[in-house]
This record gives structure tokens, C-alpha cells and sequence, in this order.
């Protein structure tokens, strides 16, 4: 498979596996799971309360998208 | 929490269905309560388990398309419960491309559930698309079943690859548990010398005893139970008994 043919399977199979502008990958510190977001939908799930604690490695307070529960996440921003 | 374990290989034909399903009833013969969760479209497991996939009211793909609870879809066969499939389940590939965290769709579907059993067997497709990858982000550890000809290298070095994605992508702590040797030819060289292969060149714990060759294999789901009610003398079934209690063993905390 080529490089480009990969990176296409992969993003088929992991919302997490290729960067698109716009979105970040977010790790729940309850489950374990990752998963990309947009920017918007970020914003979303922090709704009605969030933290922002930047001394933890799991900054942010959301409704995580893997588990659908309110945890702590890093937001990896770059990623 | 009770553990999750994904019955993997994306070789078709290698013994995933039949190994989850014994696995399954043998760990539930052994006072476990089970959930066997069937994650192929071609509803293999569900038949096999007994069920007719066609006249069931409701199957894991409406589950996994929120349009119905893991509690009401769960159905009682033989000694264990099962989520069934039906071939609906094929549209939930679709269904899900386009959802955020598409990845655990069955991981949050069963986690109103896995309180409620001792141990989550996950019967995988034999395929590489969003359905397996969810069977392998839901679970904790994944089973390998390994037909042992030359072409199985090929599978699990596939299937190890796509669960280093996984561990990079979606579940950084999921874990191998080893593999299954299935229709093993004691009377051949060859079985032995890939099970070796195997273990030497990918670092893999090869479960003993393997399971053989048998017809009563062929002829069980025929009769909607288990080798361990269609022969439970036979060598398969003390071999799925004695693999159920390893398992267990290394799924203890």
C-alpha cells in the first residue's frame, strides 16, 4: 500500500489517526480512549461547566467523545 | 469491572466464531456468568448460539446506532448471553463512519452492561474495517485464534499491526493474551513448527492445549449448542475447558 493509501485507511478506521485542520485529539483520563474532534464540538462538550486545571497532564473538564462521560481530558492540540 | 476480551484475526476461516463461542460456554460451565457479543454481519455466532438471525426483534446494530439499549437486545442462549447479530449490522459500518468517536461506539454500548457478567467475549469480524476496530477498542485483551498453515503468519502480523494502530490511536492499554492454535493436526510436523514460528517471531504466548481437527466441531452448530453439549467428551471440548481456565487466569488482577 502506498503512503498516501495508508494514511486513507487509516483515517477511514481512526478518527484519531490523521490530522485535519480544525479538530484535535482528545485522551479521557476515565476511559483511556482517544478520539478527534472539531474545534466546535469541543466547545460543545464543554458545556454548561468546565475546568481548565494546567498543572494536570488531563487539563480540560468535558464530556469525553468515547465514553460520553464528564472527565478530565488532554486536548491535544497539534496532534 | 468485568474484562472484555476480543476474539481477533483478520483471517476468515480460522476458528474466531467456534472459539468464542466454546471459550464462552466453557468459562460459563465454570460458574462464570458470560456475554458473548457477535460482531459479525453474518451472524455466525447468534446461529450458532441457537438463534434464528433473521426473526430476532432487535441485533447489536441497533445498539450500536443508539437506537435501542445493550439491556433489551441481550438474549439468553445456552449457558451465556449474548448481544446477537444480524446481517443489519453491516449497515452500521455506515452508520458510524461519519460519528464522532466512532472508534468506541461499542465500548459506551456495553458499558451499561459488563457489570451485570463476570467476562465479555468479543467475536470479531474476519475483516479490517470500523466494526473489528471497535471490537478491539472496547476490549482489554484480544485472543488469537491461529490456524496453523503458513498463510496464518500473515494474518497475525496484520492483526498485531492493526492493534499497535489501536494502541496508538484510540486504547493505549489494550493487551495481547495470546494465541489459539485451532484444527490442529497433531499427526503433521508443520502445525508445531508455525505454532513455534509464531511464538518465536512475534513474541506471542501460544496457548496449550491446542484445539484440535474434529468433524463434531462442523456438526455442533447444527444443533444451536457448543462442542461442550454436542460432544463434551470429545478432545476439543476438554481443550476449550482447560483454555477457559488459562484464560481466566491471565485476566485475573
Amino acid at each position: 500500500m502506498t503512503g498516501g493509501g495508508r494514511a486513507d485507511g487509516k483515517r477511514a478506521l481512526f478518527s484519531a489517526a490523521v490530522r485535519t485542520p480544525g479538530t484535535l485529539v482528545v485522551e479521557c483520563e476515565r476511559c483511556r480512549g482517544r478520539a478527534r474532534i472539531s474545534y466546535t464540538e469541543f466547545v460543545k462538550r464543554s458545556l454548561p461547566v468546565t475546568a481548565w486545571l494546567p498543572w494536570r497532564h488531563h487539563t480540560r473538564y468535558l464530556r469525553c467523545p468515547a465514553c460520553e462521560h464528564r472527565a478530565f481530558v488532554a486536548a491535544e492540540w497539534f496532534r | 469491572m468485568s474484562p472484555v476480551v476480543a476474539v481477533a484475526n483478520q483471517k476468515g476461516g480460522v476458528g474466531k466464531t467456534t472459539t468464542t463461542h466454546s471459550l464462552g460456554e466453557a468459562m460459563a460451565e465454570q460458574g462464570r456468568r458470560v456475554l458473548l457479543v457477535d460482531l459479525d454481519p453474518q451472524a455466525c455466532l447468534s446461529y450458532a448460539a441457537g438463534l434464528d438471525p433473521e426473526s430476532l426483534p432487535a441485533s447489536l446494530h441497533d445498539v450500536l446506532i443508539g437506537r435501542d439499549s445493550a439491556h433489551n437486545v441481550v438474549v439468553t442462549a445456552g449457558r451465556c448471553s449474548i448481544l446477537p447479530a444480524s446481517i443489519d449490522l453491516a449497515g452500521s459500518e455506515i452508520a458510524l463512519a461519519t460519528k464522532v468517536g466512532r472508534e468506541h461506539a461499542l465500548g459506551r454500548a456495553l458499558a451499561d452492561i459488563r457489570a451485570e457478567f463476570d467476562i465479555v467475549l468479543i467475536d470479531c469480524p474476519p475483516s479490517l474495517g470500523i466494526l473489528t476496530i471497535n471490537g478491539l477498542t472496547a476490549a482489554d485483551a484480544v485472543v488469537i485464534p491461529l490456524q496453523c498453515e503458513t498463510l496464518s503468519h500473515r494474518g497475525v502480523g496484520q492483526l498485531l499491526e492493526t492493534i499497535a494502530d489501536v494502541r496508538a490511536y484510540a486504547k493505549p492499554d489494550l493487551a495481547v493474551l495470546g494465541a489459539i492454535p485451532t484444527m490442529f493436526d497433531s499427526r503433521s510436523r508443520h502445525p508445531r513448527e508455525i505454532a513455534a514460528d509464531v511464538a518465536a517471531r512475534y513474541g506471542l504466548r501460544v496457548f496449550e492445549p491446542a484445539v484440535p481437527r474434529s468433524i463434531r466441531f462442523a456438526e455442533a452448530p447444527a444443533s444451536g449448542a457448543s462442542i461442550l453439549d454436542h460432544a463434551p467428551k470429545s478432545r476439543g471440548a476438554e481443550a476449550y475447558r482447560e483454555l477457559a481456565r488459562q484464560i481466566t487466569e491471565a485476566l485475573a488482577p
